[in-house]
């Protein structure tokens, strides 16, 4: 569990897995859309 | 501290003034104030159509508007107040409260924050604007159906590419608050410490990212239907129309406790304070709402018994929605216990939040009823319906955010709202609700169907005290904006606790918290935690 702090390197690597944690769960909301909208149209 | 760390310190509360502040904000409490704000202004837009279809409906005949207009006030009523004004008011909730309850300095995400908000007074220009198109508004009705929806005129596109929008902004304001809670909690902040509200808006997240890129793939087939030759759900071309409805529902449902569940949450936080006991059951209540949001997948059809399935269908659809009764029970029965014994005080949002667990229940009675399959015969398409939706709605989500708003706004402006108005708005606001809404039961038992301007004049009497409690509801929430503006500009400063009762960190932050909410992170105890 991260916590914001005053170590620039704790900061840079927070960032890091929040960047992560949006990619992946918007990785996972575009693929149910395309997912879907393809499995009807194919 | 580092000077480089200081230095970004000093440059990062650099933060624009006047309307540079509003537009380019990345902090988490400037964002939420734009998200409340947004939905304020949208809770008059969408109750001026209410106001509009509730004229209407007040004697029987046509008397004021064209039944085209109506239709478009009734659709555009429906998506304003679900997209417009119960999902952004939840999410400014969540904005301003979520950092400040989990001990952290801001969202994971604030540019993300600033343009998850700042696309849906796009979206919302880009639907209202649809009532001055050829053709007029949308007035499908807000479930979109075709082959009805598909005979929208130019007004189609442009609600399509709104509700794209409006769900773009969820999808990324939900990524947010997920980053924010799995990842930016204080030391101590375990997952079974955090506030309820903050469990509640957690699950609603996951809830919004399943389903709103379902109801984006269903509205795109209905665009490429219209416009690009294909058939989803054009019968003539091979496709039907009732897979819409299967793929409407399917978000459609879950999207109901989309609505709901964080003002669960919000209720969870102010029963509590105001019975100075901690929340009964605080566990339960958590695997209760994530239980909810898990069978809320697994109950669309029982929005479309009449449309015909296999009877293993109707069955499967019926026992599903009955087992939702089990952990919502659950959560009634604790926010009952937990008032129970208390040391009760009945400041307006406490008021709020009691009638909130009293009205909530009886619209999920209803619901009860609607969800067997026999009976649901005869009450769908009636205004049972409209009865039922709007006592979870309004008296359900809407209450819990007025409790929600009296119980966090000396917190959010520093200063105390005026006690003896608050009560007053209550209490025309909880006499007019049911004024407006229970003879709606009765009408829809005695077979008034919905959407409809006119009607048998059997149903003038409900309909006429139906529609003066509305207008009494609606002029009610005037005195609502009264009491902002005054608590704003002139309320009695705040402490920091405000509440003698109230537990949680936002409560250890002064009134208004500064521009960073936690600089450094807070150590978490069960002392400190949420009850």
């Amino acid at each position: 569990m991260a916590g914001p702090g005053d170590d620039p390197a704790a900061n840079s690597r927070l960032a890091a897995r929040n960047l992560r944690t949006a990619l992946v769960l918007g990785a996972v909301a575009l693929g149910i859309y395309v997912l879907f909208v393809l499995g009807y149209a194919l | 501290m580092s000077d480089a760390v200081m230095h970004g310190h000093e440059h990062h509360d650099h933060h624009p003034t006047g309307w540079k502040r509003w537009l380019f904000t990345t902090n988490h409490k400037d964002i939420g104030t734009l998200y409340l704000t947004l939905a304020l202004v949208m809770f008059f837009v969408g109750g001026a159509m209410a106001m509009v279809i509730r004229l209407e409906l007040m004697h029987p005949g046509l008397q004021y508007v064209d039944p085209q207009f109506f239709n478009s006030m009734a659709t555009l009523h429906a998506l304003v107040m679900i997209f417009g004004v119960v999902m952004p008011g939840t999410v400014g909730f969540a904005n301003w409260l979520i950092p400040m309850m989990i001990g952290a300095p801001d969202m994971a995400l604030p540019r993300l924050n600033n343009w998850s908000f700042w696309i849906l007074p796009f979206a919302f220009s880009l639907l209202l604007l649809t009532l001055f198109l050829p053709g007029g508004g949308p007035a499908g009705g807000w479930t979109l159906y075709p082959p009805l929806m598909l005979q929208t005129g130019a007004a189609m596109p442009f609600v399509i590419f709104a509700i794209h929008f409006m769900g773009a902004s969820s999808i990324m304001g939900s990524i947010n608050i997920i980053a924010t809670i799995f990842n930016m909690r204080a030391p101590g902040m375990t997952f079974m410490r955090l506030p309820l509200f903050v469990w509640t808006w957690l699950i609603t997240s996951f809830l919004l990212i399943a389903t709103i890129p379902v109801l984006a793939g269903a509205v795109t087939m209905l665009l490429t239907d219209k416009y690009f030759g294909t058939s989803f759900f054009n019968a003539a071309g091979g496709g039907d129309p009732v897979l819409f409805q299967h793929v409407f529902w399917f978000f459609g449902h879950p999207e109901v406790y989309i609505l709901i569940l964080p003002s669960f949450g919000i209720v969870s936080q102010i029963l509590p304070t105001f019975s100075r006991k901690p929340l009964f059951g605080y566990e339960s209540m958590v695997y209760a709402t994530a239980s909810i949001a898990f069978l809320s997948f697994f109950v669309w059809a029982h929005h479309k018994f009449t449309v015909g399935m296999p009877l293993a269908g109707e069955l499967f659809f019926m026992y599903a929605t009955m087992s939702i009764a089990v952990p919502t029970g659950v959560k009634v029965f604790n926010w009952i216990a937990t008032m129970w014994r208390g040391s009760l005080t009945f400041e307006t949002p406490m008021l709020f939040a009691i009638a909130f667990v009293v009205l909530f229940t009886i619209g999920g009675f209803s619901g009860l009823m609607l969800g067997i399959t026999p009976a649901d015969f005869q009450y769908h398409d009636t205004y049972f319906v409209v009865a039922h939706f709007h006592y979870v709605l309004v008296t359900g989500a809407v209450f819990g955010m007025l409790g929600g708003v009296y119980y966090w706004l000396p917190k959010w402006t520093g200063h105390m709202y005026d006690e003896t108005l608050g009560k007053w708005h209550f209490w025309l606001s909880a006499i007019s609700v049911n004024v407006l809404f229970f003879p709606q039961h009765f009408l829809g038992l005695a077979g008034m169907p919905r959407r409809i301007p006119d009607y048998a004049l059997q149903f003038a009497e409900w309909n006429f005290i139906s529609s003066i409690g509305g207008f009494v509801f609606g002029l009610s929430q005037l005195l609502f904006l009264y009491i902002i503006v005054k608590c704003i500009r002139a309320g009695a400063k705040a402490s920091d606790q405000v509440w003698d009762g109230a537990h949680g960190l936002e409560w250890t932050l002064p009134s208004p918290p500064p521009y960073h909410s936690f600089v450094s992170p807070p150590m978490v105890t069960d002392a400190t935690a949420h009850s």
